[in-house]
């Protein structure tokens, strides 16, 4: 009896915010009738990204990913016609705020419980690009297969910040480009984990973050660990971004007793483009912590800093990652 | 020597059609049994797919709706078995397989098999009373209790029923003269046993016996075959490769498995990803080209090798790897993984090291930094050798873990010994740390025993030396084997201390290579 209590005590808000704030999305590109039973889907919050669209597209389809639900936090710069008539691509759009949606995390709550539940559903930032054990041989679906098989419902991913070798403003990228061809580098070590007890997630903190932007006071660097693929069921609800996840046990990577594969979530943030966005979520001050994390990025940017070292990694292959002890295979054979 | 194959496909008409089409040549015949409960039209689906030749050795069996682990599996074999019997034609051989399978060499090598063996049952025939055959869950339960429920829609009732039966002592007994056998479902059976087995299957008793067992398709048809056949016409085991896992899991084959199931020493593999077409392409290449070539097999078995050496590598994770989302002890940090031995001298606060420090430097493949943990920036002490993700400037990335900036600092320094000076007291965890972590090797440098001045006690001379003491003791607590330095009047260390420090790190072993 307390259990249920307790479960309704904290599924009951985070139903009513999410329908809340759902209310604010107006769909404007309906595919979701293409959606079937076993789909994998992907959900996005963006807002001016139309650059990196064609390729991020690119990347998920070929990797397995059935459908992607958009969610346009008011972009001007053709993301519509970027999407075009694609099958597997529906938009909502929305000029509400980012920062009231909790940094469009009811959205999502909103948009994963309406079409994700009984999918296994990523949830995506358009930088970001999901890496797991096996990722150039099997796909997203025979991933989750597996985890499904094994009776794990969610993915864990460490998120790797990539950067270029030269100046943060002359990491310039075109439409449709590989991000890793202008952003091959990322820090093999200096990082940091540790668990939190509200929620039972893994912190990971560290890269290049923490080492150029929060120096320091490293106990204020943004958090690395994201559970981007889970398989959806109606009262889950991500809390902080897709740092976390409720109930608890979503954010346990392994198994009691053996260990689950993780992933690693590259993430190319830092490309010549960075500056205008810094620029402009400084003015908008819709991010977390008033935009604290834009403030430090611009005063580095005009710093001119150079994010590379001679420790600096060019990323290779998903083994890459497990020899450098940021990713595990688990025992999927 | 003609060949029957059954194929039981629940949905993915695609890889079925596929396989199908794989295994049909002249005169062998497929029977598929699709799932009732799966809508699709195959008939239809294979009418349009198939030409007429193809569509005559095909058939198509009476639908069952099937359960998993209930008696509707053997129901749907059995229905396959009676639209075989309709036919006119007699076969060798019928080989019972699943949508998900599909061969790993040629028909012709196994129709060669097959004759060369002589009149064989492949099938995995288990006495469960004698051997071991269920990796985890139940055995003689399976049939000595009665079975109403499906385990995977009520796990918890299903124990309870099974526990209660048990309780009240119910012990079922099979029918007749026959004796349980376990053993895979997959079997390549001769047809005049399976007549004799579609016989005793239309027997009341024996199906009202296997229709309340669980998993009945692991336990019918060995049961049957061990009562009919005579042992030594029994090879226990199937044509089919296939491994479960220490949880009871089927492996499932991807894309990148070609080079293991092409190893194995089976006709057919199971079962292999849907979207495995790569894997199929590959596989219909091996056939048609590459396995003729080969050497007949002259026994089944499977090659494992690969899949224990995996498993015995990764179900801790590697070794000297972190792993992300798992802490022994949050006190160690990331260095809980570390494999890599260093060394640390631990001194009081007013020791002279600087001699000792670069004659270990001077040392090949020797790397003794200055006071890494002490202070307002990192002293690295070796120019060129600080860790560029750790400015000397900024302490507070070090400050944040220091476990964590140590395990970073020993990677990096790959091949060659590192150490470093620890004042005592330090004022930080790494005191104890490295008292604790079996990796790193002591060296300890007390004051001389000026303590005892000549008409009082020198109190800060007597703390620094009770510290030392303190934590050496706290050192063979532990266990560990420590070199223990005395220096000198002025602070500083000997020539023959020296002489022993460098020859006790000298000894150290670098470290595994990870």
């Amino acid at each position: 009896m307390q259990k249920i209590l307790r479960f309704l005590k904290k599924a009951i808000p985070l139903y009513l915010k999410a329908r809340r704030h759902g209310g604010d999305l107006v769909l404007v590109n309906d595919r979701t009738t293409h959606i079937k039973a076993d789909d994998v889907l992907a959900f996005v919050v963006l807002r001016n990204e139309a650059v990196r669209i064609p390729y991020f597209l690119d990347y998920y389809r070929k990797l397995g990913v059935n459908h992607f639900l958009f969610v346009d936090n008011d972009s001007n710069d053709g993301f519509l016609d970027v999407i075009g008539a694609a099958s597997d691509c529906s938009v909502w759009h929305t000029c509400a705020s980012y920062k009231e949606a909790k940094y469009g995390v009811y959205w999502l709550n909103y948009l994963l419980r309406r079409y994700g539940s009984g999918h296994w559903c990523l949830t995506l930032d358009p930088d970001e690009f999901l890496v797991y054990p096996y990722c150039h041989s099997r796909s997203v679906r025979e991933l989750a297969q597996y985890l499904e098989q094994e009776g794990k419902p969610s993915f864990f991913t460490v998120m790797l910040d990539m950067y270029g070798e030269g100046l943060v403003d002359e990491a310039l990228y075109k439409p449709g480009q590989d991000p890793l061809e202008v952003c091959p580098w990322f820090d093999a070590s200096g990082y940091f984990q540790d668990r939190r007890p509200n929620y039972g997630e893994w912190w990971i903190r560290g890269g290049v973050r923490r080492r150029v932007f929060f120096a320091d006071q490293p106990d204020l660097s943004p958090a690395l660990n994201k559970t981007v693929l889970v398989k959806w069921r109606w009262y889950y609800a991500y809390i902080a971004s897709t740092h976390i996840v409720w109930p608890k046990r979503l954010n346990n990577p392994h198994f009691s007793d053996t260990l689950a594969p993780t992933g690693c979530l590259l993430h190319f943030k830092y490309l010549a483009a960075f500056r205008e966005k810094a620029e402009e979520e400084l003015e908008r001050k819709q991010h977390y912590a008033g935009s604290l994390e834009y403030d430090r990025y611009l005063t580095g940017l005009n710093d001119n800093l150079c994010l590379w070292t001679s420790a600096s990694v060019r990323f290779q292959s998903w083994q890459h990652c497990v020899d450098l002890g940021l990713m595990n295979i688990g025992r999927w054979f | 020597m003609k060949l029957a194959f059954i194929i039981l496909a629940h949905d993915d008409a695609e890889n079925l059609f596929r396989l199908i089409k794989r295994l049909l040549s002249k005169d062998d015949l497929v029977v598929v049994h699709w799932d009732k409960k799966n809508p699709y039209d195959i008939l239809a689906a294979a009418h349009e797919k198939f030409e007429a030749k193809t569509r005559s050795r095909l058939r198509f069996a009476r639908p069952v709706a099937v359960e998993w682990g209930r008696w509707s599996m053997v129901e749907a074999t059995l229905s396959c078995l009676e639209e075989l019997e309709q036919s006119v034609e007699v076969f060798d051989y019928v080989v019972l397989l699943s949508g998900v399978d599909y061969p790993v060499k040629p028909i012709s090598a196994l129709k060669a098999f097959l004759a060369q063996q002589g009149d064989k049952e492949y099938i995995e025939c288990v006495d469960p009373e004698h051997s071991a055959w269920v990796v985890d869950g139940l055995v003689q339960e399976r049939y000595q209790q009665y079975h109403w429920i499906n385990w995977r829609d009520h796990p918890k009732l299903f124990s309870f029923i099974v526990s209660l039966q048990k309780k009240l002592g119910i012990k079922r007994k099979l029918p007749g003269q026959l004796k349980a056998h376990l053993g895979s479902q997959w079997w390549a059976l001769t047809w005049p046993t399976l007549q004799k087995i579609l016989q005793m299957g239309r027997r009341r008793k024996i199906r009202a016996f296997f229709s309340r067992t669980w998993v009945p398709d692991e336990l019918f048809f060995p049961t049957l075959v061990a009562a009919l056949v005579p042992r030594k016409r029994i090879v226990s085991s199937g044509l089919t490769f296939y491994h479960f896992s220490h949880q009871g899991r089927p492996l499932v084959f991807y894309n990148d498995h070609f080079d293991f199931l092409v190893k194995q020493e089976a006709f057919f593999a199971r079962k292999l990803s849907p979207q495995a077409t790569d894997l199929r392409d590959r596989l219909d290449y091996f056939i048609d080209n590459v396995a003729l070539a080969l050497q007949p097999i002259n026994a089944l078995s499977k090659q494992l090798a690969d899949y224990e050496h995996f498993i015995a590598v990764q179900w801790r994770g590697l070794p000297g790897r972190r792993i992300i989302g798992r802490q022994v002890d949050a006190w160690y940090g990331d260095l809980e993984w570390n494999k890599l031995p260093y060394f640390v001298i631990l001194c009081y606060p007013g020791a002279r090291l600087e001699p000792l420090r670069e004659a270990l430097n001077a040392m090949p493949n020797i790397c003794c930094y200055g006071e890494i943990f002490r202070g307002g920036h990192i002293d690295y002490g070796l120019p060129g050798r600080e860790h560029p993700l750790y400015p000397e400037n900024k302490p507070a990335l070090r400050d944040m873990k220091r476990p964590n900036f140590l395990g970073d600092l020993l990677h990096a320094n790959h091949g060659r010994l590192v150490g470093f000076i620890l004042r005592l007291p330090c004022g930080n965890e790494m005191e104890k740390m490295v008292i604790y972590d079996p990796q790193a090797t002591l060296i300890f440098v007390f004051p001389d025993d000026r303590y005892l001045a000549a008409n009082a006690i020198n109190w800060q001379c007597a703390f620094e030396s009770m510290i030392m003491h303190d934590n050496l003791a706290e050192a063979r607590r532990v266990g560990k084997q420590s070199v223990m330095l005395v220096a000198l009047d002025d602070d500083s260390l000997s020539l023959a201390s020296i002489a022993q420090a460098t020859a006790h790190i000298g000894c150290l072993p670098a470290g595994i290579a990870c």
